[in-house]
């Protein structure tokens, strides 16, 4: 028979936690089936709330990480996700954080050796979910970047708005969003075919450029502070990949006043 | 302190970002919106844009999940700090949180979890809303919860604990009708009672959703508050029985799953105001 006990010790809170995680664990001794009011049948309500964390953090995941699933099908993607919120709970309220290490994560699993991309168009929805949640900016304003001499555009250190992702993939992540997302032909690529992708934000739709090496190395210089002359010179950057690449800077607001 | 809940009147919806093109058409067809603090605790983009447009032509009440008033530990001030955050810019008419908690041990379990109502629970969830309430430097409204288990040492009645809980801090007290009808529909217990019994002093707001009708492992029957179908009939009685006789507060209309078409959101507030308008009514003639 269950001892009598006049309030809810900590140590019940821990079992409650621990049951909510793991269907194997004892229930707190206080619980109490509503209806028959034995202490025995109180799993059977239990569920509702095991179920409701599992669900809930379950959804949260589908909704971060959809391409994720249609590349590895529904029950594969079901069993990773319900996989990773056993092994890997939030740790905060703030579910939008939830999921950054879920890219590490699947990189360490064997399962998932031959497919060893997956990780990548994880890494791509995470920049993309971090691209729609990003600051706001005030853009520099078209009629002051037209206003630059020549010699001003050489000279002029650009700051990104906080939008902009740059993932760098050792696999072809930009042909492999575009089949994901349109659900076309499977492109057939080789390990050597490594992609870089620029993610940003414009009137709040999220977007992807692929990205040629001389203007990724181009963006990685102007993000370390670099000027336009100096990146240009050190990313071997063609002119006519700067006009290409700075027109799309400009057009889409991502360079901050 | 500021007293919680008389910032707002009339039918209000839970905002879904589905309906944002609807609730833009003016004039508004509906009173007010309640917003999730935390989907809001976002650096920038869509979401806030969109809070920033509805808040210029709607009063908003914001309703947080994540503070854990019940758990062990006090609410962690990071967490406090973004929805001060939230609240300063936002200035919203109302703030709510449930007596229920959601983070344990490092771990946050996103969902609504019971406590008994015994006294070392009583005694900390006060000194919790207490925190809560001088940081922020206003009231919050306290839910009853839908509850699915019951406690061996819970020493009175949710109703009993939830005035206390009121009286001790000076919270106000958000009573959601569906909740009610869920957990004793549950727990067996009469629903009537509980709303005779209720503090309708404290109310600042009640909710109205719908639920799901289940059966647990043992093949017992078991409702369960999914926010996820209309609102049931025998809730729509409960409600205009608290509006006939204990008066017409702001009332929310929940809907988070299953989440339909605007004209039906609007239909549920149109029912929900005019048993509002029917209950101010009869006091006007009374």
């Amino acid at each position: 028979m269950t001892r009598y006990q006049k309030t809810q010790t900590v140590q019940d809170f821990d079992k409650f936690a621990d049951a909510l995680r793991d269907p194997n664990a004892n229930l707190p001794a206080n619980l109490r089936h509503s209806l028959t009011g034995r202490h025995e049948d109180s799993f059977a309500s239990f569920a509702v709330y095991r179920n409701n964390v599992a669900f809930g953090l379950r959804q949260v995941l589908r909704d971060k990480f959809p391409l994720l699933g249609v590349l590895l099908g529904a029950q594969a993607f079901e069993d990773l996700i319900g996989y990773y919120v056993d092994i890997e709970p939030p740790r905060s309220p703030l579910l939008v954080d939830y999921g950054e290490s879920f890219p590490d994560f699947l990189d360490g699993l064997p399962s998932l050796e031959s497919l060893a991309f997956a990780s990548d168009v994880a890494r791509l929805e995470w920049a993309m979910q971090q691209a729609y949640y990003a600051a706001d900016h005030v853009p520099m304003a078209a009629t002051d970047i037209a206003n630059l001499t020549p010699e001003d555009v050489l000279n002029f250190c650009p700051r990104f708005a906080p939008c902009v992702q740059i993932l760098a993939s050792p696999w072809p992540i930009y042909q492999l969003w575009q089949f994901l997302k349109h659900d076309s032909e499977q492109p057939t690529f080789s390990a050597t075919q490594a992609e870089t992708v620029m993610v940003f934000r414009f009137d709040y739709e999220i977007q992807l450029t692929l990205l040629t090496p001389e203007k990724h190395a181009f963006l990685i210089y102007l993000a370390d502070g670099r000027s336009i002359g100096d990146a240009m010179v050190e990313a071997h950057l063609a002119l006519e990949d700067f006009d290409a690449i700075f027109v799309q800077l400009v057009t889409h607001k991502l360079i901050a006043s | 302190m500021k007293r919680a809940g008389h910032g707002l009147q009339g039918v209000g919806v839970g905002f879904k970002p589905r309906h944002y093109e609807a609730l833009m058409e003016l004039p508004p067809a509906i009173s007010w919106l309640e917003v999730h603090a935390e989907n809001y605790m976002v650096a920038g983009g869509e979401t806030l844009a969109q809070l920033r447009d509805l808040a210029q032509y709607y009063p908003i009440s914001v309703h947080g999940v994540g503070l854990s008033l019940a758990g062990q530990a006090a609410p962690d001030p990071a967490h406090l700090a973004r929805l001060k955050q939230l609240i300063d810019w936002l200035k919203p008419a109302q703030i709510s949180e449930h007596l229920a908690w959601s983070s344990h041990g490092g771990v946050y379990f996103n969902d609504l979890l019971p406590i008994s109502y015994d006294q070392p629970n009583f005694q900390r969830l006060c000194q919790h809303i207490d925190q809560v309430q001088q940081a922020l430097g206003r009231a919050i409204l306290i839910e009853n919860p839908a509850n699915y288990l019951s406690f061996s040492n819970s020493a009175c009645e949710e109703v009993d604990f939830l005035s206390a809980l009121a009286s001790e801090t000076g919270c106000g007290l958000l009573l959601d009708i569906n909740n009610v009808y869920v957990s004793a529909q549950n727990q067996q217990w009469d629903a009537m009672s509980y709303l005779y019994k209720f503090d309708y002093s404290r109310v600042g707001e009640i909710h109205l959703a719908g639920f799901a009708s289940d059966t647990d492992a043992l093949g017992h029957p078991l409702l369960i508050d999914n926010h996820g179908a209309p609102i049931d009939q025998r809730v729509w009685q409960l409600f205009d029985f608290v509006c006939q006789n204990m008066g017409a507060f702001p009332t929310l209309i929940e809907r988070d799953n299953n989440i339909p078409p605007w004209p039906e959101m609007l239909a549920e507030a149109q029912r929900a105001g005019q048993i509002l308008a029917a209950a101010a009514d009869q006091l006007v003639r009374a």
